[in-house]
């Protein structure tokens, strides 16, 4: 590390847009420890995720991805509890000024007129305001009054006035019971010393009016996609039922339109926006669950299922009896009397056909937000004729002013786990830039209680904003708990979600003296942190904490019976105290952390993950299996914006092997591996056989992709059929290696797209292969123009401003055709060359195509991993590509603490895309290894070794590996850093050996005991 | 494996007994586990042999069950043994020792299985009675063996567990003794792995033609008893009042428990501090329920087991044996164990390879359970 006493430069940073990509970056750069600014315009941190019903494709909720290690993830909790961030919403960015290391931000904090702290988020204000405006959040499908709540999980939580809309009647001021408003409330302004600037902020939805064909805004039963995911989201406007906003009937018939703002000329948006295909599907889907008989027609020029796991989610989606329809839709109008809305269209067979649908929902894209455009203006940033940040391909997250960096969908539209690998990629980017953190930041405050302390239970009740009261008599329920046995205090309060509801809490523990604490409130996956939070201040150990589920289990299920509802709430917070009276605190485990990491792989992946990281400041080896480094980077030939790609390896290679904090191996192969998280031992075994031993902390696999072979199309047999990789590596040596190569004479090429790729024998898209063969095609119509190019292809993937490329391609005169399977087109030797025959699926009519050579796309497949994985101990994907953690969220983790992936390991990826994995999987392992120093696990499960029969049932019961069997000592283990605390193995185990802390068998049989279960 | 055949001349237990000293003279086997004569002589005892002088008094043919076996096996194995042992066996035997081995508590390497038919076992005291009144009980059941049902000694009954078993001839072994199908007196047949038949010098001869008619008449009478002790018990347990009254005079011994094949835990959570309730709970619950019975946790401790062992139970009846109450503990293991092993299309102990249920977890399981 480099010494922080002499660093001049600043350890803090500013992110500007703190939606997905901005709480990302600032979370990572927060564990690394760094003071971190969350800028946003907005009244609260959370961006665009607040919008979002569930994501493609695991359809998870939006705000909350649950795994075994965190009950509910909720970014914008995180980051508003760090100690190391600052969320500063309602602010703005006015101007920059310094240089990379020293900048001065001047940022303007705009009035919210009601002061958090006071907010109660009672209500009373909106109640009597008499402004009303449309709700910007549920698409203005509902009214809101001019003072409102944010969304529920926006941080901070408190209400907000919207000046445009107020007419400062002050009603509002009258009513609020604390006080909390000031209309008065000026903007002020602050600079902020920082060392890097993330800008983040985000996209805004295309102004669907702009396409008037469609009457959106005129016609009431068209709805934009961003209305309909509010319509299908629970807490949404219409509470999750379809319904059509002309006469609140559900609708039978509903058609999608894609592309509504995206691959269009006519409005300025040449580009795909990328996700609106995968979105629709997902709400497609949504659809058919709230109304199983609906019938659902998408139309749409491409289907452009290209992220890893889409296709398959698309097959799903498509078999569950979803129409498509290639076309595009001309007119709507809707018929005054039935509201339904018809359709005209151009049909597939040819002909104009018109169709009637009840609701109509316009997939609209993503263009860069006004307001961002302005801000590049205001601090000297490229933009893009769209008004899109401008990074270079190998640098993917820089933008053209030193220290200042861009991610998410500012730089153009992209999906979630896109998003996530950049926020990581441009917090790297930052942290290069900035003064290093502290070494250590003070430990959480610990346990205070001892374990052998009589029990003093505290029983706490949250009545959450009174919803609770409504059904349960808490006065009742109170008067009980105080009764029960060790019970020394009962507490109330009815907002312990908020900041202040976590410190009258706290306070609450320190003054009554209580040393457990029974919470009854919501359930207790939620609030997790929030609890934790609470307690850590009172210095209050976390397993001495029960929740009693006072909220939805008997306030919300039972509201029809209050009584009985107000008897079940006694017995579970009794049940909870009987717990509670066995509760223990657990010590926290420490170990050493090793501050190496180990990259397997040379490509370029591996080495700039391996350069990120020693510029981090960690010690790297890094592993490659060939005697070169640069791996595919040798192959590619040439890309859209670097003519020699071969060139950059090189540079690359010669970065890694002369800094002085990486070890390369070359031909050599990893011999062992071993150890946890944090402590790995490793072995190198060197081409002469030596072994070298490693210890590392973290771990990154980036053992790349290939190009697939594929044994159709006669590839293999004849010396006319051959790859796009061969193509390319031609036609990067421009004129003088096209004189020379096979496709000297050639006048008529065919392009076979999706050779032996989305078929049965490798089911998924490989992304690149589309925007690849245009790329070709243009440039040997650049060379030789008198050539003659077809492309035959199922759908044109080119997302993003890959479809730039491809209108490129069509006005070149690079001719198109779409074949549909089965009827795969078939190649065969003509009089003079080959010839090959395929039915045009728009014409339905069959073509023969002369063809001097045929070039087939055949993407990109997985190395082969399956030993590799083995001996790491983490998973493959069906297709052979490595499975990371949780494909929206952790893309760049897998399961296994420690373990990182990037570049083609993890699946096909264009090579700025690899290089963002590459630099986002170094942070996220310099994030765990610097987290990992500070904080250690308490959730685990122990082994009594006098009773453990070793029977070896946790062992094959543990889906993640973290139990073994001891042969020496003949007792089955638990691996703490493996174990996510999900107790399978204490379950199975027949005489409770194991038992999992907080859920001892006594505790648990006591808590049932006093649920008057007892047999 | 290859078929052969014994000639008994008259006293197939000899011919037996003649045949597992070979095995231990030739050096196939450095020990033998086989049930010895007592002292008093109406009784048989496991005993682990090395010495051959010390077989005398071996009496494989006992219809009596004292231990069960597979225990033995699990103490003798359980970390593995040098020594090369042959283990004589009865079906239910065998197939506990397949669930234990897959449970890590036996090891089956170096264990020599040598199975037989089990023509039904008779409880112990009824056993010696039976000896002490100079019956011939071996003889009178193998004069069954040719053909027609296994009878019990007049006056007496064969083990509850006995009657409803129709798993009864070797499911495993390297060494598979058949007594049924032939007479016993003329010649016995033997099913012996394609090695040890060279090294015993058995020739192969053809195996015994009504074998499997005998076989399967037996078994289809054992079947309807079967059903009919399952309807009884599941008429009596429709609810969990019927089961606590079926269970009434339990009187929380761990008998059961202690003899049961499976019942494997180093130490049963049941004789852990866990239910050493403290004194003032039967108060709390005598008053909350307005009488508690005592003692407590009975059933709690008959369900745990069911819920542990079900899956793994074969059906040796030791449970009931061991129940000073008579309890029939070894019905409700068997009707409760086939609906939950159809379940997971599971059947204990027929091979190693098919992990237990509760150590795997399928997404297509437990359909139709409500």
């Amino acid at each position: 590390m480099a010494d922080a006493a002499v660093d001049k430069r600043s350890n803090a940073v500013l992110i500007v847009g703190a939606g997905l990509s901005g709480m990302q970056s600032g979370l990572l750069l927060a564990q690394r420890g760094h003071p971190v600014y969350l800028v946003d315009e907005a009244p609260g941190i959370g961006g665009s995720l607040h919008l979002l019903d569930r994501t493609f494709p695991t359809d998870s909720c939006g705000l909350c991805i649950s795994s075994p290690t965190n009950a509910t993830y909720c970014p914008s909790i995180e980051c508003s509890l760090h100690p190391n961030i600052a969320p500063l919403p309602l602010a703005e960015l006015l101007a920059l000024d310094g240089e990379p290391g020293h900048f001065r931000a001047r940022i303007r904090r705009n009035p919210r007129y009601v002061n958090v702290e006071r907010c109660t988020l009672c209500g009373d204000c909106a109640a009597v305001c008499p402004a009303t405006r449309p709700h910007p959040h549920e698409g203005d499908l509902a009214p809101q009054k001019a003072i409102y709540a944010p969304p529920p999980r926006a941080v901070p939580n408190a209400y907000v006035i919207d000046m445009a809309a107020c007419i400062r009647c002050g009603k509002c001021v009258e009513a609020c019971p604390t006080e909390a408003i000031n209309l008065d409330e000026q903007p002020t302004e602050e600079t902020l010393e920082v060392g890097a600037v993330i800008l983040s902020p985000g996209y805004a939805p295309f102004d669907a009016r702009r396409k008037g064909e469609f009457g959106f805004g005129v016609l009431s039963n068209v709805v934009t996609s961003i209305q309909f995911e509010r319509m299908a989201s629970p807490p949404g406007s219409t509470r999750g039922k379809l319904v059509r906003p002309s006469d609140g009937k559900p609708p039978k018939r509903i058609a999608f339109i894609q592309c509504v703002g995206s691959r269009d000329q006519t409005v300025g948006r040449e580009y795909c926006s990328s996700i609106c295909c995968m979105y629709t599907a997902k709400q497609a889907r949504a659809a058919l669950e709230s109304q199983p008989d609906a019938e659902i027609t998408v139309f749409t020029m491409d289907i452009r299922t290209f992220g890893k796991g889409y296709e398959r989610y698309w097959d799903g989606v498509q078999q569950e009896g979803i129409r498509f329809r290639r076309a595009m839709v001309s007119k709507a109008k809707q018929h005054p009397k039935t509201g339904h809305v018809a359709l005209n269209y151009v049909g597939e067979a040819g002909g104009p056909k018109e169709e009637e649908f009840d609701l109509v929902v316009l997939a609209v894209g993503l263009e860069s937000p006004q307001s961002a455009r302005e801000l590049a203006q205001r601090i000297g940033l490229d933009v893009n004729p769209y008004g899109f940040g401008e990074t270079g391909e190998f640098a993917p997250v820089a933008s053209n002013r030193s220290g200042i960096f861009i991610a998410g969908c500012y730089a153009e539209p992209k999906d979630i786990p896109d998003t996530v690998a950049e926020a990581a990629a441009a917090a790297a980017g930052a942290a290069q830039m900035l003064a290093p953190a502290p070494e250590k930041r003070p430990e959480a405050p610990t346990a205070t209680v001892p374990p052998d302390a009589e029990p003093a239970i505290g029983v706490f009740i949250c009545t959450c904003h009174g919803t609770v009261g409504q059904t349960v008599d808490v006065d009742a329920l109170a008067d009980y708990a105080a009764s029960l046995p060790h019970v020394a205090a009962v507490g109330r309060a009815e907002d312990c979600c908020t900041e202040q509801g976590i410190a009258s809490l706290s306070a609450w523990i320190k003054a009554s003296g209580v040393n457990r604490l029974v919470f009854a409130g919501c359930s207790p996956r939620l609030c997790q942190t929030e609890l934790a939070q609470a307690l850590a201040r009172a210095g209050l150990a976390e397993p001495l904490l029960q929740r009693a589920n006072i909220r939805e289990g008997c306030a919300w299920v039972h509201r029809d019976s209050p009584a009985q509802a107000t008897e079940k709430a006694q017995d579970v917070v009794a049940m909870a105290a009987a717990r509670a009276v066995h509760a223990n605190p657990v010590k926290a485990q420490t170990a050493p952390v090793q501050e190496g990491v180990l990259v397997i792989g040379g490509g370029l992946a591996g080495m700039t993950a391996a350069l990120t990281l020693a510029n981090l400041g960690h010690p790297v080896t890094l592993v490659e299996r060939e005697t070169t480094l640069g791996g595919q980077l040798h192959n590619i030939g040439f890309t859209a914006q670097t003519p020699n790609p071969k060139a950059q390896a090189e540079a690359l290679a010669q970065k890694v092997t002369s800094h002085e904090r990486i070890t390369v191996h070359l031909g050599a192969t990893l011999a062992s591996f071993s150890g946890t998280g944090g402590q790995f031992q490793a072995e190198v075994q060197k081409g002469d056989g030596e072994r070298v031993p490693v210890s590392v902390g973290a771990v990154i696999v980036a053992t790349g992709g290939r190009e697939a072979l594929v044994h159709e199309y006669r590839y293999g047999e004849d010396p006319r059929v051959l790859l796009q990789g061969d193509l390319s590596r031609v036609l990067a040596g421009g004129q003088e290696s096209l004189a020379q190569s096979a496709f000297r004479d050639v006048r008529n090429l065919v392009m076979i797209q999706c050779a032996g790729s989305r078929d049965e024998n490798r089911p998924y898209c490989s992304r690149i292969c589309c925007t690849q063969a245009v790329k070709n095609a243009i440039r040997l119509k650049e060379l030789k123009p008198d050539a003659n190019v077809f492309i035959l292809y199922r759908d044109i993937r080119t997302f993003g401003m890959h479809e730039l490329l491809y209108r490129r391609a069509r006005d070149l005169g690079v001719v198109f055709v779409r074949y549909a399977l089965p009827d795969k087109p078939v190649v065969e030797p003509a009089a003079d060359g080959l010839a090959v025959r395929v039915t045009d699926a728009t014409l339905g009519e069959p073509v023969l195509l002369p063809a001097d050579a045929v070039v087939l796309s055949t993407g990109i497949a997985p190395n082969p991993n399956a030993d590799l994985a083995q001996l790491l101990g983490v998973p493959l994907d069906s297709d052979g590509f490595f499975q990371e953690q949780h494909p929206k969220m952790r893309p760049l983790n897998f399961m296994k603490p420690g373990g990182f992936l990037c570049g083609l390991a993890h699946g096909p990826h264009f090579v700025p895309e690899t290089i963002v994995q590459a630099q986002g999987a170094a942070m996220r392992a310099a994030a765990y290894l610097s987290e990992r120093q500070r904080r250690s696990k308490t959730t685990r499960v122990d082994v009594n070794k006098r009773l453990c029969s070793f029977c070896g049932l946790c062992v094959s019961a543990c889906p993640y590996g973290a139990r073994v069997m001891d042969y020496d000592e003949r007792v089955a283990r638990v691996l703490t850093d493996l174990c996510q605390g999900c107790g399978i193995c204490a379950v199975t185990c027949p005489n409770k050996a194991t038992q999992q802390y907080t859920f001892e068998h006594k505790a648990l049989l006591a808590e049932v005991d006093a649920g008057a279960l007892g047999l | 494996m290859v078929h052969s055949v014994l000639k008994t001349d008259g006293n197939p237990s000899e011919a037996i007994h003649s045949l597992l000293r070979r095995l231990l003279d030739e050096g196939i086997v450095d020990a033998l586990l086989v049930p010895l004569r007592v002292a008093s002589g109406d009784n048989t005892v496991q005993t682990l042999v090395r010495d051959a002088r010390r077989l005398e008094g071996m009496d494989v043919l006992a219809p009596v069950m004292p231990v069960t076996t597979a225990r033995l096996v699990s103490a003798i194995t359980m970390t593995g043994i040098k020594e090369r042992v042959g283990v004589v066996m009865r079906d239910c035997e065998i197939r506990a020792v397949v669930e234990l081995v897959k449970l890590q508590q036996a090891k089956a390497d170096n264990l020599l299985i040598i199975g037989m038919d089990c023509l039904g076992t008779y409880e112990v005291p009824d056993y010696a009675d039976l000896m002490r009144s100079g019956a011939d009980v071996e003889g009178a059941l193998l004069a069954h063996a040719i053909g027609g049902q296994p009878q019990p000694h007049e006056g007496k009954a064969f083990r509850t567990a006995c009657q409803m078993c129709e798993k009864f001839t070797p499911s495993h072994g390297d060494l598979r003794i058949h007594l049924f199908g032939d007479d016993p007196m003329e010649r016995i047949h033997v099913e012996v792995a394609d090695d040890l038949a060279a090294r015993l010098g058995l020739e192969p001869a053809a195996p015994a033609q009504a074998r499997e008619n005998v076989v399967a008449a037996i078994a289809r009478q054992r079947t309807e008893t079967r059903d009919r002790l399952f309807a009884s018990f599941r008429e009596r347990t429709k609810d969990i009042a019927g089961l606590q009254a079926y269970l009434s005079t339990c009187i929380r011994c761990h008998n059961c428990m202690v003899n049961c094949p499976i019942c494997y835990c180093k130490e049963c959570i049941f004789r852990t501090p866990i239910f050493d309730h403290e004194s003032e709970k039967y108060q709390m619950w005598a008053a909350r329920k307005g009488a508690v019975r005592l003692p407590t946790d009975t059933l709690l401790f008959h369900i745990t087991r069911l819920n542990h062992m079900v899956t793994s139970c074969v059906g040796c009846g030791m449970c009931d044996s061991a129940c000073p109450s008579h309890l029939p503990i070894a019905t409700m293991f068997r009707a409760v164990g086939q609906e939950v092993q159809a379940l997971f299309d599971y059947v204990p102990g027929r091979s190693l390879d098919e992990p237990p249920p509760v150590a795997t977890f399928r997404e297509d399981e437990l359909e139709g359970i409500q």
